[in-house]
Parts: structure tokens; C-alpha cells; sequence
């Protein structure tokens, strides 16, 4: 499923720019996600686990909280962007049925090297904050970078 | 599934090491789409693909960190968590290409419980030399 494709255009991009992903993070997809990474944390999948260590339920994975960063960036950016780095810090938990926001904005753009540092914020309903992040994205075409 | 492990912070020391691999799937990649939201061309179209250098569809780069978890749960145990991480992504992850994740431990503070993990991520046939997949410095805490 692809919705379309579009030209890497970094002048179409300014400061300030963002998109939004919103997702209830389902018990199914922690469990999908446990099978695609092959982290089965106990936390994660097992709620008799989770509740003995004091969590309402299972944990959501923090990387898969961190993955669905991909998901406001590809709202974000033109299509053939790639991924440069990534860094994440977890604020605190967030657990299977949560619905959480992921907001991308565009921080700063570099036109000599085509690449744009994006902020990551993912957001629980009450409006607290999950974890953050930055993503570095470049807009330039090369093989060994492609990510 | 086995059970329970946790290690308490004295379990850990500098230096030890452990190895994760996985085979990446055409299936992982479309579920990690519908997972991330991340339906990006070069991940989820093949025609787009066959017209990229790869000639291939390529995985996300966060399904190929999602990989580097298991490594930190061998080293620090079921009950730690990822506090902080840094990535980079040094080359790209075709389908059906193997990845092989190895973490060592580089730091261990026993007053916040928090250790750091240098992980490397390379694919089958890399021989020294050769570029890695991706490069990571993680945070974990021991949270139980």
C-alpha cells in the first residue's frame, strides 16, 4: 500500500512544520510487534507479570513507541526521505490501549547536507509527556544511508 | 517462553556480551508498516523499489533497532528498560537479509542502576572492515 510517490524536495519544507500520528496501541499490536522484533518481554506479554511488578497491564515496547515515530515523519516529509539517526528518551510508561499522538516538527533544516532535524514528541491523552526524541532525516539519494 | 529473568545491578559487568539474529521478512516489514504508520515507498511498494538503487524493497530502520531488544533483555534481564538511546543508520536492510546484533556492556552505575550497552548491527557475510547496519549506544535501567 503505497499512497504515492513525490519528489524529495527540501525548499517545500520550513521550521515549524509538523505532522501528526495518532494510534491506540492495541494488545494485539504489542504482541504483533513482540514476533516481528523478537523481544517477548514478560512486561510486555504477560499481564500477571506486568501487575506483579506494579504496572496497571502489560507494557507497550518503548522501541515500538519509538517505530511509530516513522509514522509522523512519513506524514512529515517528502517520499524517499531516509533515516540518518535517531534518539530516544522515554519519559514514562505507556501501556497496551493507550492511545497516544506522536508529533513530528521540523527543528532546523541544513540545505548544504539536504538533512532535517525533526522533534519527536509522543503524547498520552492527558496531554503528559511519553517520551521525546530527535530524528535526523536526509533528502539526499545514497545507497549507504538508505534506512 | 521461559521465565522470569532479573539480574540486580552486581549480575552485570563491563565487558559481557550477547548476540541476537533474525532473518527480516517481507511479512515483518508490512506488519512493522501497519504497526508504525510508516508506509513509506521504498518499504511497502515494489514497484518504487525496482527503481531505486537496492532494486529492492528495504526494512525500516527502527524494525532493524527493534531488533537490538532482545540483546538488552540477555544482558540486563526482564526487568530493566530503556531509558535513552542514540541510533545510526549506517547502511540498509534488504528483504529476507539475516541481521546480527551484537551488545556489550561498556558502563554499569550502581548508584542509578543504569547500564550502557554499545550495540553493533551487521547483516550475513559481513566480514571485518565491512560497514554495519546500524550503531547504537543504549541506556537500560533496572526498574525491578
Amino acid at each position: 500500500m503505497s499512497h504515492h510517490t513525490r519528489t524529495p524536495d527540501i525548499a517545500t519544507l520550513k521550521v515549524g512544520d509538523y505532522a501528526i500520528f495518532k494510534k491506540t496501541v492495541s494488545p494485539t499490536d504489542v504482541m504483533i510487534y513482540a514476533g516481528a522484533s523478537g523481544d517477548f518481554s514478560p512486561l510486555c506479554m504477560d499481564t500477571t507479570i506486568a501487575n506483579h511488578f506494579g504496572h496497571r497491564t502489560n507494557l507497550v515496547h518503548p522501541m515500538l513507541l519509538f517505530s511509530m515515530a516513522g509514522g509522523a515523519i512519513h506524514r512529515l516529509l517528502p517520499e524517499g526521505s531516509r533515516t540518518i539517526s535517531r534518539s530516544f528518551e522515554q519519559l514514562q510508561h505507556v501501556y497496551a490501549s493507550d492511545t497516544v499522538s506522536i508529533v513530528a516538527t521540523i527543528e532546523s533544516i541544513d540545505h548544504k547536507k539536504n538533512e532535517i532535524t525533526i522533534v519527536i514528541q509522543c503524547f498520552l491523552p492527558d496531554e503528559s509527556l511519553a517520551l521525546k526524541g530527535l530524528a535526523v532525516e536526509s533528502l539526499s539519494v545514497s545507497k549507504e544511508n538508505l534506512a | 517462553m521461559n521465565g522470569v529473568v532479573i539480574k540486580q545491578i552486581g549480575d552485570i559487568s563491563i565487558g559481557d556480551s550477547a548476540y541476537f539474529a533474525k532473518t527480516v521478512t517481507e511479512a515483518d516489514v508490512m506488519m512493522f508498516a501497519m504497526l508504525s504508520g510508516d508506509y513509506a515507498s521504498h518499504h511497502v511498494d515494489e514497484s518504487f523499489a525496482q527503481t531505486t538503487l537496492f532494486k529492492s524493497r528495504i526494512a525500516h530502520g527502527m524494525l532493524t533497532a527493534g531488533l537490538i531488544c532482545p540483546v538488552l533483555r540477555l544482558l540486563c534481564g526482564d526487568g530493566s528498560t530503556t531509558r535513552s538511546q542514540e541510533i545510526a543508520f549506517k547502511s540498509a536492510v534488504l528483504l529476507n537479509d539475516t541481521v546480527t546484533v551484537k551488545g556489550e556492556v561498556t558502563e554499569v552505575s550502581e548508584d542509578d542502576k543504569v547500564v550502557t550497552i554499545e550495540v553493533v548491527c551487521t547483516k550475513q557475510g559481513h566480514v571485518e572492515g565491512d560497514r554495519p547496519l546500524v550503531l547504537g549506544t543504549f541506556k537500560q535501567a533496572l526498574v525491578v
